[in-house]
């Protein structure tokens, strides 16, 4: 049976790598300080999209909300091997999870009957881990969060195993549904999402991504949908603790040490 | 997630900053001209191989082939029954760079591959082998393999072959060496067997060859399309090399894998003993010109790669010693703040730089010399040719040589512990000692580039450094430097000019290395008016260089051939 999967990407600060402040004084992320990339969970969904589609065939779409410059990644899930990308055409930095999901639940219903939708468990700009639930509230459909993998889809079921603490366990969730993606993909080796596909690349540089308005779909101001907003951030330098030696041999030494550190010294 | 492009600093810079694509694009691209060409735009064509330098060559050498190299290392290959079976996680490799559609990456576009230039494919190569030294042997020498039928096999041949090889369905071998003919490949001994009313240009669909005979330390003997140098001219009539012509075979019944070698390093790729049975081979190009010519296009091509296998691994080595250095706390610190680990350190990182500058150059000269042939323009395709074929057996040795070296000190830097199997500078240290000696030794290599360093092929490019209008002072006054040493060159460059051919391949590798030591603190000071940094590292080189160029010129004058023998 071929699935039919849509996967909502985003594209995310890169915070690997940091020197220095990278916010303002007014608790503002600095132009520049940043550079973006693929949110690793979303690179996750995809892959598992792209295994249901090796395995079982069936159609990927990839949608993300942002300005074109903002939805590189549109192009990269291309690469990669999805059939279609869509981009709805709105400034995801100013929308909460809420309006997001309602553009989204228009998009993912003007793609051809997707089985599952899929996406990241928690992404780095947030880390609220909302999305995928508020998106399936919003479509009226099942949700399963914190999956690691999807075993089968069959029967109109999907089974996915999801991390729980100390271990995992296996949910059985009827099509369609929407899942978010944890860390892992469950397997030793390759542990990595795949990679571009070079002959793709080439070809695909250039292939035109449809666009979505908000208007397109159904939503006249998609800011006014906004009710959660970041008022501000602050950040919290860590704490330097300091190490001390001691020759261990030196008895007097050591005690006069461990009775500085007890006093809090 | 580590990506082994974008994490190289250096390779990015160079691949970013220093490469003239305008030039290499113009000459290799056909922007505007061919309705195949891809690209509309020069920017639009680099943009394609730098991003797919980062994606997926950095991406799966980072995360897919770096993880499984110690697996592959500790597994290598078996041979079950004439069978040759590859450890799993080189299989698992061959697959992802299979389903990357990365094994065609020089092949032309009109036969399934990417057709990129030599430049991006040497990158992609250093790339891989900093993962995994053992898989550039079959990802880095495809190309070679695929551009010698490209370039001079019949259509046919390139339609039935080429294609194959771009999916990476196929991958490739060659079949020079024999137990009796290593360096000296004129003394090749496999015969092949002319068809039956054949002529002097083969067509394959009437009839084949029959090759016959034993190859020797062959990579990868276990491909599917292996092109071999035989014998196919009466040894009475025409000896020697002149005796030789190139043949294609594909993997059949009649080539057995005899044994596989138990070597050193790389262990993920098997080393085949060949034995060929009335093989049939199909003819490349004309008869006769087997070493003269083809054997020594493969040759240019293989030793560019191998030049760039050796980067990968020595930037592994740099990579692993910085980490360790950084980690491990003796005397109550970090060893690198002492100060011979951190001079080792700093040596490192200068000649692994040092010979990535040499190796793009060549690589950017190579790329102007095959535009300017397939362009047919004849004066550039003749003078880039000539330095091409000087600064490839240069290029090779002098990347091998430092890589060996900082093998060694990263050994060093890792105490004890760099001697077991626990760290992977142990595989490196054992990887890396094969590449200065594949492809042509670093003596060959010296012998190569001799005469064509006394011939002057390669002043003009010392010349255009040295004229180049300088506005930053510091690097004119660096510059400066370095006019010294160009005179002791050029004073031995003469000084061999009618030396004794014996006395000259003596002291060859002194003016080789005085050579490379001038060259490249030029291309570092070229390096340093797009990078600050790079100040540093120039000074650096300088500093070191001028008394072994000194050293150098003193053994070019006064060397001895006398063998020491206590019996005699």
């Amino acid at each position: 049976m071929s699935c039919n999967c849509v996967v909502i990407v985003r594209e995310v600060w890169d915070t690997r790598d940091l020197i220095g402040s990278i916010l303002d004084e007014a608790g503002h992320i600095k132009p520049g300080a940043l550079q973006t990339r693929f949110e690793p969970e979303d690179l996750n969904a995809l892959e598992v999209a792209l295994r249901i589609k090796d395995q079982q065939g069936g159609k990927i779409t990839a949608i993300a909300v942002g300005a074109p410059r903002g939805v590189e990644v549109l192009r990269e899930c291309l690469y990669r091997g999805a059939d279609a990308a869509v981009q709805v055409d709105a400034d995801a930095s100013v929308l909460d999870d809420r309006a997001l999901s309602v553009l989204l639940a228009a998009a993912v219903k003007k793609t051809d009957a997707p089985d599952l939708v899929l996406t990241g468990t928690s992404v780095v700009d947030g880390e609220n881990a909302m999305l995928g639930a508020m998106l399936a509230a919003e479509l009226a459909w099942d949700h399963v969060a914190w999956v690691d993998a999807v075993e089968a889809v069959a029967g109109g079921q999907a089974v996915v195993k999801r991390a729980i603490e100390m271990g995992y366990e296996t949910v059985q969730t009827p099509l369609p549904s929407v899942i978010s993606i944890g860390v892992a993909l469950l397997e030793d080796d390759p542990r990595s999402p795949r990679p571009a596909k070079a002959m793709l690349k080439l070809k695909m540089k250039k292939t035109p991504i449809p666009v979505l308005t908000p208007a397109e779909l159904g939503v006249a101001d998609p800011a006014a949908l906004v009710t959660t907003r970041v008022t501000r951030r602050e950040s919290v330098p860590p704490r330097v603790i300091e190490s001390r030696q001691v020759d261990p041999e030196d008895v007097a030494a050591l005690k006069t040490m461990l009775n500085e550190v007890l006093k809090g010294k | 997630m580590p990506n082994f492009y974008t994490d190289n600093r250096d390779l990015a810079f160079i691949m970013e900053h220093l490469i003239d694509w305008d030039a290499l694009i113009a000459m290799k691209e056909r922007i505007g001209e061919d309705s195949d060409c891809p690209y509309g735009s020069v920017e639009e064509a680099r943009t394609t191989y730098l991003e797919m330098l980062r994606d997926p060559v950095g991406e799966l050498a980072a995360n897919r082939f770096a993880p499984r190299a110690a697996e592959v290392d500790e597994q290598g290959c078996r041979l079950e029954n004439g069978r040759v079976i590859l450890s799993e996680p080189t299989e698992r490799n061959l697959k992802d760079l299979r389903d990357a559609q990365l094994m065609g990456m020089t092949i032309p576009r009109r036969y399934g591959g990417l057709q990129f230039p030599e430049t991006v494919y040497t990158a992609a190569i250093e790339v891989v082998s900093q993962a995994d030294a053992s898989l550039m042997n079959f990802f880095g020498l495809q190309g070679g393999i695929a551009e010698t039928i490209a370039e001079f096999a019949d259509e046919s041949l390139k339609e039935q072959y080429l294609p194959r090889m771009s999916t990476g369905e196929f991958t490739g071998a060659m079949a020079l060496t024999e137990p009796d003919a290593g360096s000296d490949l004129a003394a090749v001994q496999t015969r092949a067997k002319e068809p039956e009313g054949a002529t002097a240009t083969q067509d394959p669909v009437t009839g084949l060859w029959k090759i016959s005979g034993t190859k020797r330390f062959i990579t990868n003997g276990c491909g599917d399309v292996i092109l071999v140098l035989a014998r196919s001219e009466d040894p009475a009539k025409k000896g020697g090399g002149r005796g030789l012509s190139f043949f294609l075979v594909e993997k059949n019944p009649c080539v057995t894998v005899r044994r596989i070698e138990h070597k050193m390093g790389i262990h993920g790729v098997p080393t085949c003993e060949l034995a060929f049975d009335e093989c049939p081979a199909y003819l490349i190009g004309t008869r006769g010109m087997g070493l003269a010519r083809y054997t020594a296009w493969l040759m240019l091509a293989a030793r560019l790669a191998i030049g760039a296998q050796a980067q990968g691994i020595a930037q592994a080595a740099l990579v692993e010693a910085l980490k360790y250095a950084d980690e491990r706390e003796q005397f109550g610190r970090p060893i690198r703040q002492f100060a011979q680990v951190a001079a080792m350190l700093s040596n490192m990182r200068m000649y692994t730089e040092a010979s990535r500058a040499l190796l793009y150059k060549t690589c950017e000269i190579v790329d102007l010399h095959q535009g300017a042939e397939a362009r047919g323009l004849r004066e550039e395709a003749k003078r880039y040719g000539r330095m091409a074929e000087a600064l490839t057996p240069i290029a090779k040795y002098y990347a091998t040589e430092i890589a060996n070296r900082v093998c060694y000190d990263a050994i060093q830097i890792h105490g004890g512990n760099g001697y077991m199997k626990e760290y992977p500078v142990e595989r490196l240290y054992r990887d890396v000692r094969i590449t200065n000696i594949y492809e042509g030794t670093s003596q060959i290599q010296i012998n190569w580039a001799l005469p064509r360093l006394l011939r002057g092929d390669l002043d003009a490019l010392i010349d255009e450094e040295m004229n180049r209008s300088v506005a930053d002072p510091e690097i004119a006054e660096q510059r400066g430097r370095v006019r010294e040493p160009l005179a002791l060159l050029r004073e031995s460059q003469q000084f061999l000019q009618n030396a004794d051919p014996e006395y000259r391949e003596l002291v060859a590798p002194h003016l080789v290395d005085m050579w490379v030591d001038v060259y490249v603190c030029l291309l570092l000071l070229r390096q340093s008016e797009k990078w600050d940094y790079k100040k540093t590292v120039a000074h650096r080189f300088i500093d070191l260089m001028l008394p072994r160029v000194r050293m150098n010129r003193e053994y070019v004058g006064h060397s001895h051939l006398i063998e020491l023998n206590p019996k005699a």
